[in-house]
């Protein structure tokens, strides 16, 4: 058994720390990291609740539960990030995947603790398929917060159908990474695939950012 | 046999329209590519996911919300899209046949409720999606109709969106009616012709775009068109 509120504390204190001896712009990056780290330690927390009251075992909660309770928590931080400093859009993006890599560290962390570390390989494509996955999910939803739509209400039903989204897109890939063999590996590979298409199309996203408006 | 080949035409059919939705919003540009493709996508995603957990784990999910979720987003986008394309005069008319459709959606909501012992919550937030769609496509189609007359410019554009809310209300009830696994069961060909209305939204727009693009438009897109170039 794994105490992970324990591991947290261990992770999280040079972070606090560190937040006292910087200037402002690596203050930010690192509480966003944290922030991550500590959304991921709440959704274990609300993942294990829920999966209790429904009495599901670890893999079906895992595809059922901890898509949604995971990508609404990793949300919150950028939320009450944008909602209470205001910040300029360009920073939006930047403190997504900060606290997207906070989220897959940490969660990463705890998986390396509760299994085998042995096979190099295979920690190799775990690691890049969950990080680059948080990532893209994280992406994905500030995409629809930039939107500069013209009504809020309009902002709001985009970015929902956005975070929808990247529920959905999460869900597939642990179903798949649940299984053995091909499966597990095309899940590993959809996320690595998904940042080389945004990266290939970014011109587009540059574009069409501009045009939504 | 006959729900696996139906489900693989239907992912199929699905995923042509994604992928035509992608490459015409990269090559145009235009929101309305954008919200088509996200209303494909996630109706196409929500409908992997579902079938995947069927494959692998060869039963129903226990809790349904992530795929229902991801429909019930994807009727948001096509919401969004006629929203996109309202006319800001629409909102002072009122049209007292729109009393019908709240009428119709919770009916039906009440119907599949005691019926298929479904969840409560599921079952309204349904209803208040596809109301909220329904009055869009009514009320759009019925007001441009008056002012522009017949061949108004998005009038495929409701019309599709229309015939793929009665077909999604058509599949629902067929899917509590009818049970066998032939191609007789009205079940499977109401989910092919759903499957063939999701190819209909792309002449719409491409329809819509033309007329657009031709100054046959509604006040609202020429004021977004200004705040376009602005920007």
């Amino acid at each position: 058994m794994n105490y992970i509120e324990n591991i947290y504390i261990c992770l999280a204190a040079p972070m606090i720390v560190a937040i006292f001896c910087l200037d402002s712009y690596r203050r930010r990056i690192i509480l966003f990291l944290l922030g991550g780290m500590t959304m991921c330690l709440l959704s274990s927390y609300i993942n294990t609740f829920i999966a209790y009251v429904y009495g599901l075992n670890m893999l079906l909660a895992s595809v059922e539960i901890s898509p949604t309770v995971e990508e609404v928590m990793k949300v919150l931080p950028v939320i009450f990030y944008l909602l209470v400093f205001e910040p300029p859009k360009n920073r939006m993006i930047g403190n997504a995947i900060t606290v997207a890599i906070g989220f897959a560290t940490f969660e990463n962390v705890c998986y390396l603790l509760g299994n085998d570390t042995s096979n190099i390989q295979h920690l190799l494509i775990r690691g890049f398929g969950t990080g680059t996955m948080h990532v893209c999910t994280g992406l994905l939803v500030t995409f629809g917060m930039q939107m500069v739509w013209d009504k809020l209400w309009l902002r709001l039903a985009g970015t929902c159908g956005l975070l929808v989204t990247a529920i959905v897109y999460h869900a597939i890939f642990n179903i798949l990474v649940s299984q053995e063999g091909i499966p597990a590996y095309i899940g590993y590979f959809i996320p690595i695939v998904t940042v080389i298409l945004v990266l290939s199309f970014k011109k587009f996203i540059k574009k069409q950012r501009n045009i939504i408006k | 046999m006959t729900d696996t080949v139906e489900n693989t035409i239907f992912l199929s059919i699905l995923f042509i329209c994604v992928i035509i939705d992608f490459l015409r919003a990269v090559k145009t540009k235009k929101r309305e590519w954008m919200l088509l493709f996200l209303f494909h996508f996630l109706y196409f995603i929500s409908s992997i996911y579902y079938e995947m957990y069927i494959l692998f784990f060869e039963s129903d999910p226990v809790i349904s919300h992530i795929m229902d979720i991801g429909w019930y987003a994807s009727y948001l986008f096509l919401t969004l899209l006629l929203q996109n394309n309202r006319d800001p005069e629409m909102d002072g008319h009122k049209y007292k046949s729109l009393i019908l459709i709240p009428i119709f959606v919770f009916s039906m909501a009440a119907g599949f409720m005691w019926y298929s012992q479904g969840d409560v919550f599921n079952n309204i937030l349904c209803a208040v999606l596809m109301w909220i769609l329904l009055r869009y496509t009514v009320k759009g189609a019925l007001f441009n109709k008056e002012k522009y007359g017949k061949n108004y410019p998005a009038k495929w554009l409701y019309r599709s969106s229309f015939i793929f809310c009665y077909l999604e209300y058509q599949t629902w009830v067929f899917s509590c009616l009818f049970f066998e696994d032939s191609w007789t069961n009205p079940y499977y060909i109401s989910d092919m012709l759903m499957a063939l209305s999701f190819l209909l939204f792309i002449p719409s727009v491409s329809v819509l775009l033309k007329n657009i693009d031709n100054k046959n438009v509604p006040a609202q897109n020429d004021h977004r068109s200004e705040e376009r170039s602005e920007a």
